[in-house]
């Protein structure tokens, strides 16, 4: 990839990546160093990512960075969560469906949430998926598999069952 | 590869989203019939139930951006710094070359005054110079040296005084070989005429030294101007003394 293509490719994939990162980490702010740091590795390795590959290439840094800033924040999230159920009464079911949507795709575990949002959103094949997750074709149709029945199961418990 | 337990899921997924055939359709179908938790919840499954997209928008995207820096190799600064070098020296060469090659002959010749007027203390100058012809020394500089040749009231205690000193002999130059201007005497007064002229002197062959001429060669331009400013300032002396009517103050001051 030349500096030509790169520069170019700042101008088309930033804001799918600036929205793929926001998905995965829920924070406008973090997404921001998501994206920086999945340009800069893009930058770094350009000579190996042909420009056919950089949005992949792209994406595949941001779930890493995602995955590793989750794993930093768990045992804290973990601990503000337990903080919160205790205070939380009834859940507020004045969502739209698509808040509902974005909430139920928030309790997906990270793999799954972002096998998802390749495929709901940026419109990846499982074949492509699995080559930016690292991942094998079959383990993406079980992520994605699992992550829709979850999304049904929690857009039930918010009230949003569209077969009804 | 036959649909179990283990890998149901993968089946389930591409039953719902529609990616099999007929004959794997028939082996899910009968999968499920045996499994009823599993086709439970293969009924929860809903292929148009997908996460929209909203539209996000990167605004700090000149930051990504890499932008071409230009790389000079360090061979083409040495090119560079060669080249000014070379250009510096030859300006500088050419400009000491012209300073050089034109010296700056600044000559006072003082007309030789009527005998019955000239006092005796202005005589010995008014004897230097025969002749109130401008003339131009010549002379044959090896070197490049700012030459400056003046009129002296005493040329030959110079020439005395600087023995290596070539004197030239000054003769008339054309254009510069005018005639001298005719000295109108004034009733009582003695008449003053000063010509003070600067010739540049081209290099030439050594010409003999003659009497009646001195120069005197000041080893910058810096002593050759000063010597012309010495030269200019005698004379406007003399003007503003002959204007006060003093002739004789006048000579002398020259």
């Amino acid at each position: 990839m030349t500096q030509k293509e790169y520069n170019n490719g700042v101008k088309l994939w930033a804001d799918d990546v600036y929205r793929f990162a926001i998905h995965c980490c829920g924070d406008s702010e973090g997404a921001k160093d998501g994206v920086q740091e999945a340009f800069a590795s893009l930058w770094e390795h350009r000579e190996n990512v042909s420009e056919t590959k950089g949005k992949g290439f792209l994406l595949t840094c941001v779930h890493n960075w995602a995955m590793s800033q989750h794993r930093h924040q768990k045992v804290h999230e973990d601990s503000l969560r337990d903080l919160a159920s205790e205070t939380t009464t009834a859940p507020d079911t004045r969502f739209d469906l698509r808040e509902a949507l974005q909430k139920a795709a928030e309790k997906l575990p990270e793999i799954q949430r972002s096998a998802l949002l390749l495929k709901d959103v940026e419109g990846y094949s499982c074949r492509e998926i699995a080559e930016i997750l690292h991942l094998n074709e079959t383990q993406v149709t079980v992520y994605l598999y699992r992550a829709r029945i979850s999304m049904r199961k929690t857009l039930i418990a918010l009230g949003y069952d569209n077969n009804n | 590869m036959t649909i179990t337990t283990d890998n149901y899921e993968s089946w389930f997924y591409r039953y719902s989203e529609g990616e099999l055939n007929e004959s794997e359709r028939r082996e899910v179908e009968a999968f499920a019939a045996q499994h009823p938790a599993l086709a439970d919840e293969l009924s929860l499954y809903d292929p148009g139930l997908k996460l929209q997209a909203a539209p996000m928008v990167y605004a700090d995207k000149e930051r990504l951006m890499h932008r071409e820096q230009r790389t000079v190799p360090l061979w083409r600064w040495a090119v560079a710094a060669c080249l000014a070098a070379t250009m510096v020296t030859v300006v500088w060469l050419f400009t000491f070359d012209r300073q050089a090659d034109g010296p700056i002959v600044a000559q006072a010749t003082l007309p030789q005054p009527l005998p019955e007027q000239q006092p005796a203390t202005v005589a010995e100058p008014a004897t230097v110079v025969e002749s109130s012809t401008p003339v131009i020394t010549k002379r044959h500089r090896p070197h490049s040296t700012a030459r400056f040749s003046t009129l002296s009231s005493k040329p030959t205690e110079t020439a005395k005084a600087d023995p290596t000193a070539d004197m030239v002999a000054a003769e008339p130059v054309s254009p510069m070989d005018e005639e001298p201007q005719p000295v109108v005497p004034v009733k009582d007064e003695p008449t003053v005429v000063i010509h003070h002229e600067i010739y540049v002197v081209a290099d030439t062959e050594p010409a003999p030294v003659e009497e009646g001429t001195a120069t005197v060669e000041p080893e910058n331009a810096i002593e050759g101007i000063l010597a012309f400013g010495r030269s200019l300032g005698a004379r406007l002396r003399a003007e503003r003394l002959r204007a006060q009517g003093n002739a004789k103050m006048a000579l002398a001051s020259l």
